[in-house]
């Protein structure tokens, strides 16, 4: 017995080594339970600061760019907006249509961080639960669909974007309504798949994919990608889809985040089927 | 000693800020070329530290790393290895008299062919170990070897300019 003893303690390094090693071990492969609940990670006080004062000094330098870029927007909505005198009625008229209800609202945020280059990328952006921002909100740009916030914290939120390998959701295919299940393989940031379309769908090559807002977390409709190729799954009734995607994730920025108001009317409607 | 407390605390920030707000945000060679400088603060550390309080400063370091780049644990997981090999390479490339008790493991004080082999090995495990954690799978088994020797090749040329130009160059005379 106190050979034993005297084994650990004179090997104490080699077992500290191997007990520190199982608690990265155990950290690492609970990732997502520990995100949620952990400081951890680029959504608390000090690294999501950090990335702030980063990302300001980054804007600063890049403000000419960023100039040009809300010059293009702003040129783009006159020129999209119709002329006043089209949109007016003959009397005043209260709209009670629940046709006109509010269904989401949408705030704007910035990418204060985000990488591209893991297989599990993360974005973090500058607004959280002050400013009503919470976890499964759909986040998008002007491009299409990003991802889905997954915790946020009082200032900051942490977005799991389409690339990132444990992302997943429902998409359909514009054109015909036929839908399938998005995910990400974790090689190209440009590019994503679409699984379990069936064989009969006749996709082809630039076919729109939109988001389908299964869950009620996306609004239906929001571009996804651009189909690159399609491929039959030898022997199954599936097909194989690579995506273009809409969005460019080396360069975002301005992102909207999208809240549905009637997101718990659903899911308490499908809950009572269950 | 107190000094060099103070030294050390310094290189930790600078490491681990230059890390994580600077060198994590490079996009070269698409995602090829990630040099992980911030081993520095631990290959840094004076020989005689004892092995128990490198053990627990590569958990601290990994972890703070780790909450930059929202991955709990791997950085951590990785720079562990670099505290339990340490001691064993430092054994294995010691010059044949031994170290002088003090020196510091610095090109001024053993020499480049020695800083080299020191930063190859354990800055190697280091990054190998990291990118098969990051890139989980047999398919990435060419990605995770070529992205390990560009990024150490990365982390080496970044060692080599402080040791040169920084702050440890001055402070050694």
């Amino acid at each position: 017995m106190r050979n034993i003893i005297l084994f650990f303690i004179r090997n104490y390094p080699f077992f500290l080594f191997i007990g520190l090693q199982l608690l990265c071990g155990i950290l690492f492969l609970n990732y997502n339970s520990f995100q949620r609940t952990t400081f951890l990670n680029s959504t608390s006080v000090l690294s999501g600061n950090l990335y702030e004062t980063r990302q300001d000094i980054v804007d600063y330098l890049n403000l000419k760019e960023i100039n040009a870029e809300l010059r293009e927007e702003l040129e783009y909505l006159q020129n999209h907006q119709p002329a006043p005198s089209e949109t007016y009625l003959e009397y005043f008229q209260p709209i009670t249509d629940s046709n006109y209800a509010q269904k989401y609202e949408f705030v704007g945020a910035h990418v204060i961080h985000s990488t591209v280059h893991k297989n599990r990328n993360y974005l973090t952006l500058n607004k959280g639960k002050n400013h009503g921002v919470e976890a499964n909100m759909a986040v998008k740009s002007k491009d299409g669909l990003i991802g889905i916030v997954l915790k946020s914290s009082f200032n900051y939120s942490l977005v799991l974007p389409i690339i990132n390998n444990r992302y997943n959701a429902g998409v359909k295919l514009k054109r015909k309504n036929y839908f399938g299940i998005l995910s990400w393989d974790g090689k190209d940031p440009a590019k994503a798949l679409v699984s379990d379309v069936p064989k009969h769908a006749n996709i082809e090559k630039g076919d729109s994919i939109v988001t389908r807002s299964a869950s009620g977390i996306y609004p239906t409709g929001l571009f996804v990608g651009t189909v690159d190729s399609v491929r039959a799954i030898p022997g199954g009734n599936y097909l194989d889809i690579h995506l273009e995607l809409g969005v460019d994730f080396h360069a975002i920025y301005d992102v909207t985040i999208v809240k549905n108001l009637t997101k718990s009317e659903q899911a308490s409607l499908e809950k009572t089927e269950n | 000693m107190f000094q060099k407390l103070g030294k050390h605390t310094l290189l930790f920030f600078f490491w681990t800020l230059l890390q994580v707000l600077i060198i994590n945000h490079w996009e070269l060679a698409s995602g090829w070329f990630l040099p992980q400088p911030y081993v520095f603060f631990i290959l840094a550390l004076p020989f005689e530290t004892p092995i128990a309080v490198l053990l627990l400063l590569c958990l601290g370091q990994g972890l703070v790393v780790d909450s930059f780049t929202d991955t709990p644990g791997l950085n951590a997981s990785a720079l562990l290895w670099v505290g339990m090999l340490r001691p064993w390479v430092l054994k294995a490339i010691a010059p044949r008299d031994g170290y002088e008790f003090g020196a510091e493991p610095t090109i001024r004080g053993l020499g480049s062919t020695w800083f080299i082999n020191y930063v190859l090995i354990l800055a190697g495990v280091h990054h190998l170990w990291l990118f098969i954690l990051e890139f989980f799978g047999w398919s990435f088994t060419g990605r995770i070897i070529g992205t390990s020797l560009l990024s150490l090749i990365g982390t080496l040329g970044i060692g080599f300019i402080y040791q040169f130009f920084g702050a440890g160059s001055k402070m050694k005379r």
